[in-house]
């Protein structure tokens, strides 16, 4: 990117920045009006984003395809996939059309749930194979993830009501306590990277550091 | 081959034995054990409880296959408890792609289109692209957003949306979700127009959920198929979560046994190597 490129993009962004802030503090009509616009322009962009994801994919899979890469099967049926979801879109005029939500329903949705079920029983072996309390740190990780457990489930409760509730203080002062720690630390660090953005001092968001 | 030389060579296979056999069980005849209700899933019920006729509840949902069979069950809970509140407005919105097909899916479960009119009770606004710029936008102004609905109809034509046109129109949110765009509605709705928001969580969202509802800032949480069970428990109806309360019990006292299995064979095995 030419650095005048970028100097112009620098103080749009600048611009932009300045308005939606100023107008978070101060009420004005004309800077309501203008923050919803460039509210509205960045869903538009989300939405066409949408679109470029699905041409990228397209061009990215048909080379590993023409070139047969490693693992090119799967292109394939990525592909034919993503295709028969568009056509089946295009032909009934609508995703709410039965036979889009039969395929989404019959194949998708069954698919995905069985791979997020699968953690179930990765987690079983891994609980086996790897929960060692092999020092004073992991036996203290170890104590509290048995007592969450017993809290996050009734039977917990069923075995002694002791049990859950000292789930119950390992989780509001250890689990919240350190949670809000890191949720500041990344609003801090989020804040001092919207200032870095504004003043220009981020690249990224303008193409990178080159 | 000895049992001790089997389960060491296929510990896997017996462990997923077990897991599976723990978790089909109680869904096939289930134990019936008591659901006691957290606090954060009575804080949702006794707010959507307190709900007054004109009231509006706006209900956000990233709801995808993947994450189905833990916060769809919230969704179902909490839509029935709106839909049996007398004139509160229900405004659906999805922020994510699979969204809509979740968010028509329950509508049919809980027969929305017959118990309630569409366009006066409850509008259903679609998918809306851009993340936290959508968030941003509805909370704004909607029809600056958006001209039409899910179906196509204009948003002008929708008797509801007459009066519905922002945050500061909101009553309260609940956004059900496992990624981090629960917060959206934190930064957009909460803090700028103080919109009462609230969350349905997959078990791993939860522990950053937390610290918002300790701090005050959302007034309740469902937390995964647990809090659904719950809300099912609170509404009177019992369903399809408070059946896997069960198999979830069971699986985790298979954990915590596979955890004090393993640990007793870990020191076994070092004591003899002194």
């Amino acid at each position: 990117m030419s650095s005048v490129w970028r100097n112009v993009t620098s103080a749009i962004l600048f611009l932009v920045s300045l308005i939606i802030l100023v107008e978070y503090v101060w009420v004005d009509a004309t800077l309501q009006r203008l923050t919803t616009d460039f509210n509205n322009w960045a869903v538009v962009i989300g939405a066409f984003t949408l679109g470029l994801g699905g041409y990228s994919i397209i061009v990215r899979h048909w080379r590993m395809i023409v070139k047969r890469r490693t693992l090119w099967p799967y292109s394939v049926v990525l592909l034919v996939t993503l295709f028969t979801f568009i056509a089946t879109g295009l032909i009934t005029g609508s995703v709410t059309s039965p036979q889009y939500n039969w395929i989404y329903s019959a194949i998708v949705m069954p698919i995905s749930s069985t791979l997020y079920g699968m953690n179930a029983f990765f987690i079983a072996s891994a609980s086996y194979r790897a929960f060692r309390a092999r020092s004073w740190e992991a036996a203290v990780l170890l104590v509290a993830a048995i007592f969450l457990m017993l809290k996050n489930a009734p039977i917990g409760g069923v075995i002694s009501p002791i049990l859950p509730s000292i789930g119950t203080i390992i989780w509001d002062i250890a689990g919240a306590t350190g949670m809000r720690a890191i949720l500041i630390g990344i609003g801090i660090g989020t804040l001092a990277l919207g200032l870095r953005v504004i003043i220009g001092q981020e690249k990224t968001p303008l193409g990178g550091a080159d | 081959m000895s049992w001790k030389e089997l389960l060491s060579r296929n510990y896997k296979q017996v462990i997923y034995l077990c897991l599976f056999v723990s978790l089909a069980i109680p869904l096939m005849r289930p134990i019936g054990l008591p659901v006691p209700v957290d606090k954060t899933t009575q804080d949702v019920y006794d707010r959507i409880q307190a709900l007054q006729p004109g009231d509006v509840a706006v209900l956000g949902s990233n709801i995808g296959a993947a994450i189905y069979a833990e916060v769809y069950p919230q969704y179902i809970a909490i839509l029935e408890h709106l839909l049996r509140k007398p004139d509160v407005k229900i405004l659906l919105v999805d922020h994510g792609t699979e969204g809509p097909i979740f968010t028509q899916k329950a509508l049919k479960e809980v027969n929305a289109f017959t118990r309630k009119t569409y366009g006066e009770d409850f509008v259903h606004l679609g998918f809306i692209a851009g993340g936290e710029a959508a968030v941003a936008g509805l909370s704004r102004d909607i029809k600056a957003l958006l001209d039409v609905d899910y179906e196509g109809n204009n948003l002008e034509d929708l008797p509801m949306m007459d009066d519905v046109n922002g945050a500061n129109d909101f009553t309260i949110v609940i956004d059900f979700t496992a990624s981090a765009d629960s917060q959206f509605w934190l930064n957009q709705a909460y803090a700028p127009y103080g919109t009462e928001v609230a969350f349905g969580l997959t078990a791993v969202k939860v522990p950053d959920a937390y610290a918002y509802y300790t701090a005050g800032q959302i007034f309740g949480i469902i937390e995964s198929l647990k809090g659904a069970a719950q809300y099912e428990v609170l509404i009177g109806r019992p369903g399809i979560a408070v059946k896997g309360m069960d198999a979830q019990s069971l699986a985790h006292l298979l954990y915590i046994g596979l955890i004090f299995l393993g640990n007793v064979l870990f020191f076994t095995q070092r004591g003899r190597r002194g």
